[in-house]
């Protein structure tokens, strides 16, 4: 079974991802509401998360940052991260564009296809 | 003795007035181009206060622009946050993944998640259509073919039109090559999906819908035909303004935001095209009126429209070039790539990674005699970190030693987004770019005259020196 963190400050947006996750594929989900919080997470989960789902814009640490910390502990710098941004705007993922994300999924995502969205972007099969 | 003394003192006085009168012409002659020179420098003072004040002007323009860009993005940002909440739960609830609703409530759910759907297309048409009219969405131009974005765009509405038992039908009329044009590909491909869309959605069951191809040497056109209930002549233009549809309720009941014609005719025009809207023809009786309507995207292949803001449709063969051309990018793999290119087609190269490389090799270059060659152009990225691209080229152009070396701006963003850098570069050309493009817009640049503002600016270098010495 796939093992997901979600790393959103958005309550709302933590607790649907996760049900639509947890409803449509079956995945084992995780959940962390900052970029530190998200940290400790990744690194106390036993298996380690196969995938990280990150938010773009949060209070005190934003993705890129949590993602580039994460980057330099070589326990994290293994798992695939995909930035989940409402930010969608050309000047916007060009910022993105380069910095190691896996991928780039826009908000407002379809609940019922995010999953398949996943597996597709980082290859997943099963 | 007297009748010679008298000759003497006539020749004498005569001497005198000729050198007074001659003084007095050259005290005159002086005192006017004293004042020439004053009135010069008046000139240069003002001109350099004109160019202070544009100066600065030009960074109040870029700071409101980035003051927008900044705004629009977290406006775009605070609307989806919610309507990520409200369209994950919905989705879940009516998909019925977490137990079933009595009918009623599904229905109700239907109605919420049907309306949270085309509230997000009217955000983002809404922001898509601002981003392209205020040219902060730029096009990337690549060479790509009409047919495959229309095939394309028919697979894609191909389930669309299943469901309303409508026939797609895709007609082309083109030779294999006169298929091929430089365009946006995914803009291209929205208009596309957006024209089907419109005709399936008002084309009767059972009906076709054909999108047509035809290409020549000078244009490349497509056609979407539908045989729907067609639309008023009085509305046939209006159509393609915001909000503007044939009758108020189709919006609700079509689901379509109001915009989508309006973005199209943004996009085509942005690729320097026309679209517009006819009623059907029939031709076995031409002067009648078929039903169905025609919307019909036409591209001219002689669109010069660098001088404005896009670069050519159709890019001219690379021809084989010569001269000495310095390339910057901080990049290393462009400027490699860039460089391969140029060397293959007989330009000499030298590189630079950033602006202040490019001032020092440029004046290092000038100051050289024959028969090391100066450099005949300079392509300049435009983000550059440290000195940036734009501060690179005011440097250049205000530099007597560099300012007639003509400078192709290399960016990421259209002509149209920076109307202030295009004024001072001779050439333009939009990342990513391919081969052609660069070769046939450097080959452009180079066979050009000098423009009027290289000239000037030597002309009034020319003032200030012979006013220091």
């Amino acid at each position: 079974m796939r093992r997901i963190l979600i790393i959103d400050d958005e309550d709302d947006i933590r607790e649907v991802a996760a049900l639509a996750l947890e409803t449509t594929a079956g995945w084992e989900i995780v959940t962390a509401g900052s970029g530190p919080d998200g940290i400790l997470a990744a690194a106390n989960c036993k298996p380690m998360p196969d995938a990280i789902l990150m938010d773009v814009m949060m209070p005190g640490m934003d993705g890129p940052t949590t993602f580039r910390l994460m980057q330099q502990n070589p326990e994290l710098a293994g798992i695939p991260v995909l930035l989940l941004t409402a930010k969608v705007q050309g000047v916007d993922q060009r910022r993105f564009a380069g910095l190691g994300f896996s991928a780039v999924l826009f908000k407002p995502f379809n609940p019922l296809t995010l999953a398949a969205q996943i597996s597709e972007k980082l290859g997943w099969v099963d | 003795m007297s009748q010679q003394a008298s000759i003497l003192l006539s020749i004498f006085l005569a001497c005198i007035v000729l050198l007074v009168v001659v003084g007095l012409w050259l005290d005159r002659k002086v005192r006017r181009q004293e004042h020439d020179l004053a009135s010069l420098g008046e000139a240069l003072k003002r001109s350099r206060a004109h160019a202070e004040e544009q100066r600065n002007r030009l960074a109040e323009r870029s700071d409101m622009d980035h003051a927008k860009d900044e705004f629009i993005s977290t406006v775009s940002h605070e609307l989806r946050t919610p309507l990520t909440s409200i369209r994950g739960a919905l989705g879940l609830l009516s998909s019925g993944l977490l137990g079933n609703v009595d009918g009623r409530a599904q229905n109700l759910l239907r109605i919420a998640s049907t309306n949270t759907e085309r509230l997000i297309r009217l955000i983002n048409d809404i922001l898509d259509l601002e981003r392209m009219e205020s040219g902060r969405a730029p096009v990337n131009l690549r060479r790509c073919s009409i047919y495959d974005l229309s095939r394309e765009a028919v697979d894609t509405m191909t389930a669309l039109a299943d469901a309303s038992s409508i026939r797609l039908e895709l007609n082309s009329y083109a030779a294999h090559d006169a298929n091929y044009f430089d365009a946006d590909p995914d803009r291209i491909l929205q208009v596309l999906t957006n024209l089907l869309s419109n005709a399936i959605k008002f084309s009767p069951a059972n009906s076709t819908v054909t999108l047509q191809i035809d290409a020549n040497i000078e244009a490349l056109s497509v056609k979407v035909i539908d045989r729907g209930r067609g639309i008023p002549a009085d509305k046939l233009e209006s159509i393609f303004d915001r909000f503007q549809q044939v009758e108020s309720s189709d919006s609700s009941k079509k689901g379509g935001t109001g915009l989508g014609l309006a973005i199209c005719r943004s996009i085509i025009q942005q690729h320097g095209g026309m679209i517009w809207a006819q009623p059907n023809r029939d031709w076995a009786k031409p002067d009648q009126i078929a039903p169905g309507t025609t919307f019909c995207v036409q591209f001219s292949r002689s669109v010069r429209a660098g001088d404005t803001a896009m670069p050519m449709m159709m890019s001219p063969m690379a021809e084989h070039g010569e001269g000495l051309i310095l390339v910057c990018d901080d990049d290393p793999g462009i400027r490699t790539v860039i460089c391969e290119q140029l060397r293959r087609h007989g330009y000499d190269v030298i590189e630079a990674g950033s602006g202040e490389e490019v001032i020092a090799l440029a004046h290092e270059q000038a100051m050289r005699n024959a028969p090391v060659p100066a450099i005949a152009g300079i392509l300049l990225d435009h983000y550059l970190p440290g000195l940036s691209g734009w501060e690179t080229l005011r440097q250049l152009k205000s530099s007597p030693a560099t300012a007639a070396i003509p400078v192709i701006v290399l960016s990421v963003s259209s002509p149209s987004e920076r109307p202030l850098l295009v004024g001072e570069a001779q050439g333009w050309v939009q990342k990513p770019f391919n081969e052609n493009l660069l070769l046939g817009e450097l080959a452009r640049v180079l066979k050009s005259k000098p423009k009027a503002g290289a000239v000037a600016i030597k002309q009034h270098d020319a003032i200030a020196s012979r006013l220091t010495v």
